[in-house]
Formats: structure tokens, sequence, C-alpha cells
């Protein structure tokens, strides 16, 4: 099967998964005690009349299955539907968080691999040196300190002490200098933890690859050690590798809330913790299938790049 | 005394004994068979009500229960001193559960009807008027999902005083329902009153002057520019002033709104007939004039020459269509509550009429704001665009990020000595902060220039420094402890007066909230003085709460 037909074959596959996803996510959210009617008149006593007209216009009066069933048609042609808490379109809310949850995501994800990696490296080839230590203790570091208390004091620092960067974000277009900047911090901090289990975890995957016997055998070829590590090693010890970071691509946007919370960013955690609150049915729907779309691609791109990888994995 | 609070004068085997051993005891009364567990000493007067309560309950101490409280926040802390006082008289054995908080308010609204042994910490907030404080919390139509009366407290004279409180409009009965109401209810103890909290205002002083904070939160940003309560905010070296919000706006269509950002961001845009001043005292402001007519009617002389930002001119029929928009609405009860029907006498004349005598209605009329005929006729949706006759217009809501609003240049007042008739503030923008420790943070970075909801732990700092202005009020918050009265013993009022003794009030302000806020005995807060004085605090809280 050629790569093109395996992307296809993957695709539609991914459909029920979403489709069970957004199901299970459907009917665990209706299960919860309280309805965006209680959101909505605040616990206030509203006419009969007056709930059931809110309830009709939307369909919140209907079987919870055709509630799904609805909600699925209307979504295969892309309509998402308004939002009975803000009266808001919910494509329009969630499309205005997604750049900025990308854009974070993103930055955080090659920032681990851009630490992670080099530093994976050199800690396994310095195995027992002084780097591999530094690396080791460096590691432990990041994946131990909370992300919320980095953020904090990476803000009080940086932000309030030496006002280098703003506490909030700048007024200014995403895709602009002073945002760039102002980024810095919350992509540290929600980078971090992802670096240094990038570093252990190709550290150990490159350990195991330099015992092995081809790595014996181009040395004794007279192969340069750079050429043996990078081209060789390193292209073996991948694979585990982009498996978890695959995955964590997925969970750097999806897993944000703390550092949106702290960094006042304006992202889909934060937009989808206060539609659960609500129980804004439509927009939480939104975010879950976004969130299962995310995970789909993700493991998507890793299969991918296996094939890029190791020559033997044909799909 | 009410309720079942005198039972059997039954007096138990004494012996005071810490928990650990009375744990062990009961292990060993379970072995024997015969010996009874329940001999725990009261000493002191707490202690013997609750003793009093267990024996007429038939309840065998230490009765196991649990205090819920939302995650992460200072209740959790409330409910660490409460079990360590309760478990101290050897009564209780208590464990504590946290949880998010709409999974706390799902408990909360369904506790009675699952019969949750748990007694739950929450805040309320109420307003300028004293129904606020009680007619959703204790009425017994208040039940879920009807109000908040989440333990289904039920007494017929609760309810009296409210509905005759309701309907009183002579000031001076109307505080004497209430102090009777209040006394009623601490007496009854359905609830413990624990503290009353306060709005804590803090701004840049080198950049901002005569800024004050309003008493409730919703109100925040009257301080920008509010002639009717005689209040201006002034900028130094900028015409941008840039304050916070606690979290995103949801709606900011008056019908439909219901949560704090909303209202603030919303605040300077939207007018009502009448406003409500930083002391508490009704002002003139769409309407310049009004008296009673009846006992239900009302005739309001409207202010001329008043624009909306859209450019239609207020008159009378905006008034009527603001009202009866409100029909089928979320929040509909705002209005039809009172409402009955209004009359338009000429274009700057209205006669309302209210479906039965009314106590608040006059601070009823500033929750109501005046909209203009392009909402009512459906050509245009408040929900996103909101436009009224405030002194700012809306600009924009970048969803999570901020809010802009205009100073509006054909705003109708025309200026007085106290207040110019140009606001100083050219913009206001609201930037959306969740984190309490990164609002201190773009405070003190001078991203904002002000803002309500830093952390308290701060306020002591940021008041002794020079470089910010503080302004701490009470407000119209506190916190409770809420008893499931379905449940025996705490189906004893006996028992709950104990409890409600033994609360550290004082601990609690000091150590949890670092001397913000203040101790409550009863519902209604302070902020409406003569319903709550200082006098008459006192004299409840030693007649009902304090050991002798």
């Amino acid at each position: 099967m050629s790569l093109g037909r395996y992307v296809l074959t993957r695709i539609s596959v991914a459909v029920p998964v979403l489709l069970g996803v957004t199901a299970l996510t459907f009917s665990f959210i209706h299960a919860l005690p309280g309805d965006p009617i209680d959101a909505l008149v605040g616990f206030r006593s509203v006419s009969p009349a007056t709930e059931a007209s809110i309830r009709a216009e939307y369909h919140l009066d209907r079987p919870i299955w055709e509630q799904y069933l609805l909600w699925v048609r209307n979504v295969l042609v892309l309509e998402f539907g308004e939002s009975p808490i803000t009266g808001r379109n919910v494509a329009a809310t969630v499309g205005r968080r997604l750049p900025a949850t990308l854009a974070l995501g993103g930055a955080a994800w090659l920032l681990a691999l851009a630490i992670g990696v080099p530093t994976g490296i050199v800690a396994a080839v310095r195995r027992g040196g002084p780097a591999d230590e530094l690396s080791r203790l460096a590691a432990l570091a990041g994946i131990a300190t909370p992300n919320f208390w980095l953020g904090l004091v990476l803000l009080l620092i940086f932000g309030v002490r030496l006002g280098w960067v703003r506490v909030i974000p700048p007024d200014a277009p995403l895709a602009s200098l002073a945002m760039a900047k102002f980024m810095l911090l919350p992509t540290i901090t929600l980078g971090t933890a992802s670096a240094a289990f990038v570093t252990r975890l190709l550290r150990s995957s490159m350990l195991a690859e330099l015992d092995a016997a081809y790595v014996r055998t181009a040395r004794a070829k007279g192969l340069r050690e750079r050429t043996v590590i990078l081209k060789h090693v390193l292209r073996n010890a991948l694979l585990p590798v982009v498996t978890i970071t695959g995955l964590q691509l997925a969970f750097l946007i999806d897993g944000a809330v703390v550092v949106e919370r702290i960094f006042s960013w304006p992202g889909m955690g934060r937009l989808l913790v206060r539609s659960i609150l609500q129980r804004d049915y439509p927009v939480i729907q939104a975010g879950v299938l976004l969130i299962g779309v995310s995970i789909v691609l993700a493991n998507l791109l890793v299969d991918i790049v296996y094939a890029v990888l190791d020559p033997r994995i044909r799909y | 005394m009410p309720g079942n609070s005198v039972g059997s004068r039954e007096r138990r085997p004494i012996r005071r004994r810490s928990l650990l051993t009375s744990v062990g005891l009961v292990g060993i009364s379970g072995f024997a068979g015969c010996i009874r567990s329940n001999s725990v000493e009261a000493d002191g007067p707490a202690e013997e009500l609750i003793q009093q309560g267990f024996a007429a309950t038939d309840t065998d101490p230490p009765f196991e229960t649990t205090i819920v409280v939302t995650e992460g926040t200072e209740r959790s802390r409330v409910a660490t001193l409460l079990k360590s006082e309760l478990e101290d008289t050897g009564f209780f054995e208590i464990s504590i559960e946290e949880y998010k908080w709409t999974t706390h308010l799902d408990l909360l609204t369904t506790a009675a009807d699952e019969n949750k042994n748990a007694l739950f910490i929450v805040s309320w907030t109420g307003g300028w008027d004293p129904d606020d404080y009680v007619n959703m919390l204790f009425h017994s139509d208040s039940h879920p999902p009807n109000g908040l009366n989440v333990n289904q407290y039920a007494d017929e004279t609760v309810d009296e005083y409210i509905e005759t409180g309701l309907e009183e409009t002579v000031f001076d009965e109307r505080v004497e329902i209430y102090r009777q109401l209040q006394e009623r209810l601490v007496a009854d103890a359905p609830v413990s009153f624990v503290r009353f909290g306060e709005v804590t205002h803090v701004w840049d002083a080198d950049a901002v002057s005569g800024w004050q904070a309003y008493p409730l939160e919703t109100g925040a940003y009257n301080a920008v520019y509010a002639p009717w309560a005689d209040t201006f905010t002034k900028l130094e070296g900028s015409t941008e002033l840039v304050g916070d919000l606690g979290s995103d706006i949801s709606t900011t269509d008056p019908a439909s709104m219901n949560d704090t950002a909303s209202s603030q961001a919303t605040q300077l845009v939207y007018e009502g007939l009448t406003g409500i001043d930083f002391d508490g005292t009704v002002q003139p402001v769409l309407a310049d004039e009004w008296k009673r007519l009846d006992t239900t009617r009302y005739r309001f002389s409207l202010r001329e020459g008043v624009q909306f930002h859209n450019g239609e001119e207020l008159t009378a029929a905006h008034i009527k269509c603001s009202f009866e928009r409100y029909e089928g609405e979320p929040r509909e009860a705002d209005v039809f509550d009172w409402y009955g029907d209004s009359e338009i006498v000429d274009d700057y004349t209205i006669d309302i009429d209210c479906r039965r005598e009314y106590g608040p209605f006059e601070r009823r009329l500033f929750d109501v704001p005046i909209v203009p005929m392009a909402a009512i006729d459906g050509d245009l949706d408040l929900e996103s665009t909101p436009i009224g006759t405030g002194p700012y217009r809306f600009v924009d809501y970048q969803a999570g990020n901020d809010c802009r609003l205009e100073r509006f240049d054909e705003y109708w007042f025309e200026g007085s000595e106290t207040v110019p008739a140009t606001a100083p503030v050219e913009t206001v923008r609201l930037e959306v902060i969740t984190e309490p420790a990164s609002r201190q943070g773009a405070l003190e970075a001078g991203n904002i220039d002000v803002s309500y909801g830093v952390p308290s732990a701060s306020l002591a700092d940021l008041t002794a420094d020079d470089a910010y202005g503080v302004d701490r009020h009470v407000g119209g918050g506190f916190d409770m402890l809420i008893y499931p009265l379905y449940r025996e013993p705490f189906s004893s009022a006996a028992v709950r007066r104990g409890c409600n003794m033994l609360l550290p009030r004082e601990r609690i302000v000091e150590e949890v909230y670092n001397g913000v806020g203040q101790p409550a005995y009863t519902p209604i807060s302070p902020l409406l003085e003569a319903y709550a004085d200082e006098e008459f605090q006192e004299r409840i809280a030693d007649e009902y709460v304090r050991s002798p």
C-alpha cells in the first residue's frame, strides 16, 4: 500500500473514532446533574413557558440521542450552532481561540525538541560524564517543577521585577514581534517538562542503540563518529521519541489550561473550562471534536515519520 | 425558642477525651457489646447544646460527617479550622472533601434530594436590597432549582417575614421586619453566617486619581465616570484606563446576562432609570424625578435630550419596551417579579404599575438597563453589540482577551461643580486576567492601572506602598456554613446552634483571609447599614453566638 492510500485509510478510520469520542462526551456531560438552563437563569425562578421556549430554542427538550444526531448532522456540513449561554456562533468562538492555542502549543513543542534532542544526544554520547549528570539533574528539575509554579516565578522575575516582558498579552496581532516576545515565557513554561522528557527518553533509547552490533560495524569500517551517531544511531533511536512527541504535540495544544490562566492567554483550554462550568454543550462538543481531530492528526503524523525514519516500515 | 432546640434534658455520662481514645473506645465497646459509646463530656454552652441535640435525635457521638468545599480556595482552610473546632468537642469526626466549582454546585443543589451527609461552605453575594440576602436562600419556595435554599429549609414565620418585607414600602417598617427575620434565622440556624467579604480595589497611584471602590463587584467600573454618583477618575500622562476582568464576558444582553464580568464590562454602557451611588443612596439617572401616585403606581419624568449610542433619542416608549422585553428571557424574574404594566403619558412621562406593593422598587430599577428600539425591533443584537445611554460606547470584545470602551461624546451630563461634563478618561480597556497572582503582577508591571482582584495576602504590602492606592469596602458577599437539616443530628436546632457558637470567626478572618472581611453573625451585609448596623450585629452575636 502506498503512503497516500495509507493516509486515506487512516483518515477514514478516524471518522468512527471521532464519532465515538463525541458520543461519549455527549452522554457523559448530559449525565452530569445541572443543565444550561440553570446557568442561564442563575437559579432564579422563570415561568415554565419561558423555560420551555429556551429549551426548545436549543433543542434541549429532545431526547439525548436525538440531540446528538442533530449535532452530527450539523457538524457534517460544518455547522456548529449557537451557544445557549453566550448566544454567539460556536465556530466563530472556537475559531478565534484556535490560532492562539496552536501558536503556543506549537512553539512549546518546537522548544521541547530544540532542547530535548541535542541534550539527549550529548547525554548519551558522554554517558557518565559531567554533561550527562548535568542534563540528568536539569531533566529531573524540569519534570518535577509544576508548570503553574514555573510560570508564576518567570512572570515575577522577568515581568514584574525586571520588566523585560509584559505580564499580560500586548495589544498586538498574534503574528507580531511584540506578541512573539510575550510568548517567550509561556512557551518556556509549557515546553520545559516536555523538553526534559524528550531528553531522558532519547538518552536511554540512544544508549540501547549504541551497544548494537551495527554501531560496532560502522565504527570498524572507519566511519567518522559524528556520522555514526547522527546518521545511524540517532535515526534508530528516534522511533520511540517520535511516538511520544507526537502525542505531546496533541497534549500541548489541548492541555495548556494552567499556563493559559497564568499568562492570560486566550486559548482553547480556558474556553473549554468555562464551557464545562456553564454546561455550554455546543462549545464543549466542538472543543472535544477538535481535540479528537488533533490527536488523530498527531498520530497520523507519527506514522508517516516512522515510515521516513525506518525504511522497513511500509504501510 | 424556635424549632426543636429544647429536647430531652437527659444527662449523658460525662468524660471528655481526645478523638483518638474515643475511636479506640468505640472499637472496644463494639466488642463488649454493652458499653454505650456516647460518653462525651459537654464542657461549655456550645457543647451542652450539641449534647442536647444528640440526645433528642438519639445520635451517638462521635458523629461522622463531611465538610464539602470548592477546590483550591480559602474555603478549604476555613474547613480545616472548623474541623478542628468541631472535633475538639468529641461529638464529631469530620472529613473534608474538595471539588471543582461545578461539581461542588451540583452536589450542593442535589444534596437534600440525595440526603447527603455533608456540611457545605459556600459564598453568596447580595446587592443593595435586604431581600437579596434572604429570599433565594431561606424561602421555602426557593428550593432548587427555583432558588438556592439547598438544605430545603422551610419555616412559615421566615417565609412570612420575607414576603411582608418584600411588600413593605415604609422604610422603618422594613428595617424592623428584616431585623426580626435575621434574628429568627440566627436562632433557628439553618446555616451559620461566617464572614462578610470586602471589595478591594488597588490602583497605580502615579497614574490614577479619584478612584473609589464601588461596594458591589458588578459596579466596579462606575468609578471611571458616574456623575449621578458624583464620581470620576483622572489619569496622569495617558487617556486610556486599563482595568481587569476576572473572567471572560459571556453575553452583553442584560436580559440574559448572568455573570459578574459581563455586568462589569457593560456598567459604563447601559443606564437605568435610577442609580445607586457609592453610599447606597438611590440617585436619578435617566429619570430626573419620580413620585408615587398610589401604593403600586409611580410616575417618572424622564431626562430630556438623552441620546443612545446609535443616535436614538430616549423617550417613554424606550422605558416601557425595555421592561417588557424581559418576558420569556432568562432573567424575566428581574422585572416580572414586580412589573405589572406601564402607561406612556407623554414622550417624557411614564407611569409604572407594580403588580404588588414592592419595597425594593427604586433599587430594582438600577438593574434594568434601558435599551434602544433597534434592539427591541430585532435589528440590533445586544448579545454582541451592547448599546445604551451610558458615558462610554462599546467598541469591541476580543473573546478571552480584552474589552474596549470609548467615551461617548453625546452623553447627557452637562457638568456640575464636582464632576466635569466630559469624562477625563477617553478609552477604557478591560483585560481578562483570571489568575489573581497575574493580576497583581500586571498591576506591578504597569500593564494595568487598576485591579479589583489582587490576592488578599498582598493587600497589606500594597497598602503600605505609596505607589499604590488601595480602597477597601465591605461588600455584598458573605460566606456561610450550610447544615444538612434533612438529616439527624442536624435536624436539631440545638446541634446547629452549638456548632454556630463554635465557629472560629475571628481566626477565619485573620488567618485565612489576612484580615480582609469581618465576622458575620447575621445574613444581611453591614453594607445595608440600617438593616445590620454594628449594634444589631453585636446584640445578635451576644445573644445567640458568643459563649458567655
